[in-house]
C-alpha cells in the first residue's frame, strides 16, 4: 500500500481524493503547507517515509512551491538524491504553463493535475508512476 | 459552527445547511458567460466520480457546506476592505471546492470573480458576489441540503 500525504486547505478535497485512492493508498492529512512539512520531516526522520504527496499550491499558512521547496531540503540535508526522493504530485486549479512550470521547478513534481481531478486520471498518473497497477 | 452552515456529515444522514444570508437577492442578471447549460449540481458528475456511491453525497455536500460558508464570509470581510489578494484567495477556494463537488454555475462564478480580483477590479468582484450567493442558495436546494 502506498504511504499518502494529501495536502489541501479544503477537507472536502482531501477526503475525495483519500476516496479515490481507497486501497490503493493509506492516505494522511494536511490542511496547509507548514502542517505538511512538519508531517514529512517526523515521518522522514522516524523512519517511514511517504512515498507519495498529492500537493495543493494555494493554501494558507504556507503554499505549495514553499512547503514542496523545504521538503526537497531536508531530503537532501539527508544526502537524498533527485530520483530517490519522495513522488510530488501537484493537484491545482492553477495550470498556466507558469505555474506549471513554478511547480516542477520547486517541488520536481512527477504530474501536475487540474482540478477537480477524475479518479481514473489520478490512478492512471499513479499507474505511470510505478505506484500502482491501472484498474 | 459557523452562521452558514449546521451540518452532519456522517454518510447516511441528511445534510442540513442553512441558507448563505437570511435574505439573498436574486442577481439582476446571471453572468453573461453563464448559460443554461452549465448544471447548478451535476450529479451525475459527481456521482461517477464516486463510483456510483450514492450514499457518500450527503456527506461531500456537507464537507462542502462547511468550507464554503467560511469561505464566503472571508470573501464578504475582503470585499469590505477592499482587499483584492483576499477576495482572489478565498473565490479560488471557492472555485476549487465548488469543481470538487460539481457545483459548476458556482465554480464559473467564483472563477469570473477570482480573475476580476488578480485584474485588481474589485467592482466587478462586488458584483459578482451576489452571483455567487446566490447560486450557492441553488446548489442547496438542489443536492437538498436545507
Amino acid at each position: 500500500m502506498v504511504r499518502c500525504l494529501v495536502v489541501d486547505d479544503d477537507e472536502l478535497g482531501r477526503e475525495l481524493i483519500a476516496q479515490y485512492l481507497e486501497g490503493i493508498a493509506d492516505c494522511e492529512m494536511a490542511e496547509n503547507g507548514l502542517r505538511a512539512v512538519d508531517k514529512f520531516r517526523t515521518s522522514f526522520e522516524g523512519g517511514i517515509p511517504y512515498d507519495l504527496i498529492i500537493l495543493d499550491l494555494v493554501m494558507p499558512e504556507m503554499d505549495g512551491h514553499t512547503a514542496a521547496k523545504e521538503i526537497r531540503t531536508i531530503e537532501k540535508e539527508w544526502g537524498v538524491s533527485i530520483n530517490e526522493g519522495v513522488s510530488i504530485v501537484i493537484l491545482s486549479s492553477l495550470n498556466s504553463p507558469s505555474d506549471v512550470i513554478q511547480a516542477y521547478v520547486s517541488a520536481r513534481s512527477a504530474a501536475h493535475l487540474l482540478k477537480p481531478v477524475q479518479p481514473d486520471k489520478l490512478i492512471a498518473t499513479l499507474s505511470k508512476m510505478g505506484m500502482c497497477k491501472q484498474q | 459552527m459557523n452562521k452558514f452552515c449546521s451540518r452532519s456529515i456522517r454518510s447516511a444522514e441528511a445534510v442540513t445547511c442553512d441558507a448563505p444570508a437570511a435574505a439573498v437577492p436574486a442577481p439582476k442578471a446571471a453572468p453573461d458567460e453563464l448559460d443554461e447549460s452549465v448544471a447548478v449540481f451535476a450529479r451525475g458528475e459527481l456521482l461517477e466520480r464516486l463510483g456510483g456511491r450514492s450514499e457518500m453525497i450527503p456527506r461531500f455536500v456537507g464537507l462542502f457546506c462547511k468550507g464554503v460558508s467560511s469561505e464566503l464570509e472571508g470573501l464578504v470581510t475582503a470585499l469590505a476592505a477592499d482587499d483584492a489578494d483576499g477576495v482572489r484567495r478565498h473565490a479560488h477556494a471557492i472555485k476549487g471546492s465548488s469543481g470538487n463537488i460539481a457545483a459548476q454555475r458556482m465554480h464559473k462564478t467564483a472563477a469570473l470573480m477570482e480573475k476580476a480580483a488578480k485584474d485588481g477590479d474589485l467592482t466587478e468582484a462586488s458584483q459578482q458576489l451576489a452571483s455567487l450567493q446566490w447560486e450557492y442558495r441553488k446548489f442547496m436546494a438542489a443536492a437538498g441540503a436545507f
